[in-house]
């Protein structure tokens, strides 16, 4: 029966070959024109429609495969979009087999002459066995076509296809670094005011030159006036006045150093001796100047120690004020350094480094606002450590004043008399 | 069935399936476009995570 059935396809197919050959032969309207021709056309043309649309939607959705893996996405989205791939496929496979079915259908319609001739359908020239073709008679006989024209071959999407970057997102060119980004940061110099006075404060009183000085006058003096060496002790103290009237800054320091009202008259005793007559009443006053000395002394150091202290605690808050400044920009610098660092490693997603991006901009603007508050904080605190390393000075100056001894020396040295010439 | 009507029908089959496949694409790329946001959420993340901010 399937011999028999083949033999009547073959001699159907033939036929319509036959007939074909004897209509253009007899140059009559050609095939083509003819509703059987359009409809055949059209089928065809569906059909390559249908296949092409089939295998480029798959090859896009590769495309988008592909996109994806290379815009290194986490292990659980990949195999959501793998998911969402297949599905894909598969219900283009599902509509591709639906059409090609609707195509069989309607071509199947030609088997039954009966229901051809009821809905008005004149048989075909192709078809002189009265509406029945090769395709037909496979149908009809359940014979599968050698080379159905109707399959819908898909082919699989080339894996290696070159991707072109589907348009999920608007890939706007990687952005060069702009000015703010790639312009090189200004290093961070945390500037804190130097807090140590430039020059340490010179000690006043009585340097060892002076006493050198002294001596060397005493030893002239008695050179000149041998005489008045007979009573070496008061008179040799007698020269203190008048080397102090001499020395200009001896005077001076001994006014600093004896701020009071009550040392200047102290000192005024001593300037004013008379010699021979006033040296005890000089060496008392001496003495009695140097315990108002101590005094006076730890009174200043303690009138020193109450401005410093505020004044200490204005440094300390402005201190911690420019330590904030100085910590905030290190941090902010730290970040923007690492977002130089991200933009080499993650440059190649430039949408994600633009939303970065516009995280750390606040951040470049913010190092330099605590720069210029970091700068007014040291012009404001410039004032106060001047005047802070002055009273240290002055502190240290009255912490480092020996006087007792110093003056002991002095008189050591005027007792000791002139070095004898040989 | 007449021919045309035949036609009309491989027509209208072939209009269903591109429109089909025209919206089902649609779908398909709203879909990865929403995958990848979340994608690119968590890359910010991440990255915001190493910048210390």
């Amino acid at each position: 029966m399937a011999d028999t059935n083949t033999q009547k396809i073959d001699q159907i197919a033939g036929t319509e070959v036959q007939l074909e050959k004897t209509l253009e032969q007899s140059g009559l309207e050609s095939i083509s024109a003819s509703p059987e021709a359009q409809f055949e056309s059209t089928v065809a043309e569906a059909l390559s429609t249908v296949t092409e649309t089939a295998q480029t939607a798959k090859s896009d959705v590769q495309d988008y495969v592909q996109y994806a893996q290379s815009q290194d996405i986490f292990p659980e989205e990949f195999n959501e979009i793998n998911k969402l791939n297949l599905e894909f496929g598969t219900t283009i496979d599902s509509w591709s087999q639906d059409f090609n079915k609707t195509i069989d259908e309607v071509k199947a319609d030609n088997l039954d002459p009966s229901i051809a001739a009821s809905a008005g359908v004149e048989p075909s020239l192709k078809d002189p066995t009265l509406g029945v073709t090769a395709e037909s008679l496979r149908a009809r006989e359940n014979i599968p076509a050698e080379a159905p024209a109707a399959e819908v071959a898909i082919p699989p999407a080339a894996e290696n296809q070159p991707v072109e970057s589907p348009a999920i997102y608007d890939l706007a060119p990687i952005p060069e670094k702009s000015k703010e980004a790639s312009a090189e940061p200004e290093p961070i110099k945390i500037d804190i005011p130097d807090m140590v006075p430039e020059e340490p404060a010179q000690p006043t009183g009585y340097t060892q030159d002076d006493l050198e000085d002294l001596a060397a006058a005493v030893r002239a003096y008695e050179q000149a006036n041998p005489k008045r060496f007979k009573y070496k002790e008061w008179t040799m103290f007698s020269m203190i006045p008048s080397f102090m009237r001499k020395k200009d800054a001896w005077s001076h320091k001994l006014e600093i150093a004896y701020s009071t009202s009550k040392a200047k008259k102290w000192a005024e005793k001593i300037l004013t001796a008379k010699p021979g007559i006033e040296f005890s009443r000089a060496k008392t006053a001496l003495q009695r100047l140097d315990d108002h000395r101590i005094e006076a002394s730890q009174q200043l150091l303690k009138q020193i120690a109450e401005r410093l202290k505020p004044r200490y605690e204005k440094r300390k808050k402005l201190e911690a004020k420019a330590q904030f400044e100085a910590d905030e920009i290190e941090k902010y610098t730290a970040q923007v350094e690492n977002y130089r660092g991200a933009v080499e490693q993650w440059g190649k997603y430039p949408d994600i480094m633009a939303q970065i991006r516009a995280e750390i901009q606040p951040r470049i603007n913010a190092i330099n606002k605590r720069k210029e508050r970091l700068g007014a904080i040291r012009l404001k605190a410039m004032p106060l450590l001047k005047e802070i390393a002055e009273m240290e000075a002055q502190k240290k100056k009255y912490e480092t004043f020996t006087g007792p001894d110093r003056f002991n020396d002095i008189f050591s040295k005027l007792r000791k008399g002139p070095e004898k010439s040989s | 069935m007449t021919l045309q009507e035949k036609i009309e029908k491989v027509k209208k089959a072939q209009e269903k399936f591109l429109s089909n496949v025209d919206a089902l694409s649609k779908k398909y790329k709203q879909d990865v476009q929403n995958i990848m946001k979340t994608v690119d959420s968590r890359k910010i993340a991440a990255i915001k995570k190493e910048l210390g901010i």
